[in-house]
């Protein structure tokens, strides 16, 4: 079988409506009039993975002109098959509570020094630079070299924490990183 | 008789939407012609029981073939003649010319309808290009009257068909049944899963969400929609904009009853001169 006979029918390579409209003498004029009455609304979608719990369902998000307007459950993801449970489902307020920004979403890190009950918004490299140092310091008191004579290397007072939403690539660096530090500790979310 | 209820569905919709839209009365005064030469032929037609190997279906899902030899499909010519001759007469105050001109050549017998449709079915769009040229008349008519003959054949055998094919897992962009394009698409059920609707056997069937039906582009920064605030969100047009191809897409659960694709279709053609205008173009109709 010739899989190219697959448009057989067709004679021109666009089918268009003012083509039709036009060939068989119909009237355009009222159907363009009601056309200009109306005016487009564009909406974008996207496929993401709700960021809850470790199941990791598909969604699909809609935005208009780059604010969400809704998110549904993407009936293609082999996960969910187009269900989403009620939590999932209202995951458009992490981003958006009634066409707006969702006042409470965190944009920046934020720092609450030891003691202190306010949270203070700080940068990126400070934030990192931060943590850095925290691991660094537990790492160089807690580290157990050898044990029985063995050289273990192992780094028990931190534990990893994951998720079950990375791709392969992402999840390569982070278990690369965790084992270069000694910890043994490693979990995700979709065993918590 | 089930076909008769079906087609009073057909005609309520059609009813209500010349109603609702007093613009579009001309087209779809036009289509319920069609819609009704149809009926009566599908109601007619008798197809025996098809029986198809499993392996055959097997291997042809899985190398990319639709079921159907359009070769071999059987169909009664004379049927197909009064259908043929109706369409014509539908079309008559439409093109006058050009029906005049196929009456002439059907009389002199320089066209003959049996070998006008079965070499369609076997020599491509070329065919009808060849015979309107011959025959010095646009090919939009000669096209119109084939496909709007064969169609009741093909949708009544794609019926018969239908549960050989595995839903879940064709996921192709043309139809599984007859290999045509797809028309329209709809988004069906709570989960709004989209379905393809083939332009010439009227099968739906199963296809991605994000995807386009056309080029098969799935990057989603390229592909979008468009709906009209006053038509509501039922009615929308889904755009790619790596081919520059759009296909119009209706909600069942918005619309809030069964899609009746073709009459849907006509019913909302404002939308596709919006999308022309927007710079995008059809590619395929249930006309022609």
């Amino acid at each position: 079988m010739d899989i190219s006979r697959r448009d057989f029918l067709k004679v021109s390579g666009v089918a268009s409506v003012g083509l039709f409209l036009g060939t068989f003498g119909f009237d355009l004029r009222p159907i363009r009039a009601y056309a200009e009455e109306s005016r487009p609304e564009w909406i974008s979608e996207a496929c993401s993975i709700c960021p809850y719990c470790g199941c990791g369902c598909g969604v699909i998000v809609g935005s208009k002109d780059g604010t969400i307007t809704y998110v549904q459950g993407d009936p293609d993801n082999p996960i969910n098959r187009g269900a989403l449970c009620s939590k999932g489902q209202a995951s458009i307020q992490l981003s958006t509570v009634d066409g707006k920004v969702n006042p409470q979403r965190v944009l920046r890190p934020r720092y609450r020094a030891p003691y202190s009950n306010e949270w203070v918004e700080i940068s990126w490299d400070q934030a990192i630079n931060e943590i850095a140092q925290k691991i660094k310091a537990q790492r160089d008191s807690d580290l157990i070299e050898t044990e029985n004579g063995v050289t273990v290397n192992r780094l028990e007072t931190i534990a990893a924490l994951g998720t079950a939403k990375d791709t392969n690539e992402e999840c390569y660096l982070y278990i690369k990183l965790m084992r270069a530090l000694g910890i043994v500790y490693v979990e995700h979310c979709a065993r918590v | 008789m089930i076909m008769d209820n079906e087609l009073e569905i057909r005609l309520e919709r059609i009813k209500a939407l010349c109603k609702q839209k007093p613009s579009h009365k001309e087209v779809l005064g036009f289509l319920k012609k069609v819609i009704i030469a149809q009926a009566k032929v599908k109601a007619d037609i008798k197809m025996e029981d098809v029986n198809i190997d499993q392996q055959i279906v097997k291997m042809k899902a899985k190398e990319g073939f639709p079921l159907l030899d359009k070769q071999a499909l059987k169909f009664d010519v004379g049927l197909a003649s009064g259908l043929f001759k109706k369409m014509s007469q539908i079309l008559h105050n439409r093109v006058p010319g050009d029906i005049e001109q196929i009456n002439q050549a059907l009389k002199t017998k320089e066209l003959n309808i049996e070998s006008l449709l079965k070499n369609t079915l076997r020599e491509n769009g070329n065919y009808i290009n060849n015979v309107a040229q011959r025959l010095r008349v646009k090919p939009a008519v000669i096209s119109f009257l084939v496909k709007n003959t064969l169609k009741p054949f093909f949708e009544v055998y794609a019926e018969r068909i239908k549960d050989y094919v595995d839903q879940e897992h064709w996921l192709r962009n043309y139809c599984p049944i007859c290999g045509s394009g797809p028309f329209m698409a709809e988004l069906l059920g709570e989960e709004r899963k989209r379905f393809l609707v083939c332009s010439f056997c009227g099968y739906k069937w199963r296809f991605v969400r994000i995807r386009c039906p056309y080029c098969n582009n799935n990057n989603q920064k390229t592909l979008r929609y468009f709906y009209t605030e006053k038509e509501g969100r039922a009615y929308r047009i889904d755009v790619c904009d790596k081919c520059k191809r759009y296909i119009k897409t209706i909600d069942a659960k918005e619309l809030g009853m069964e899609v009746i694709p073709r009459i849907e279709d006509v019913g909302t053609m404002y939308l596709d001169i919006l999308a022309e205008k927007q710079g995008y173009k059809r590619k395929e109709d249930t006309f022609f």
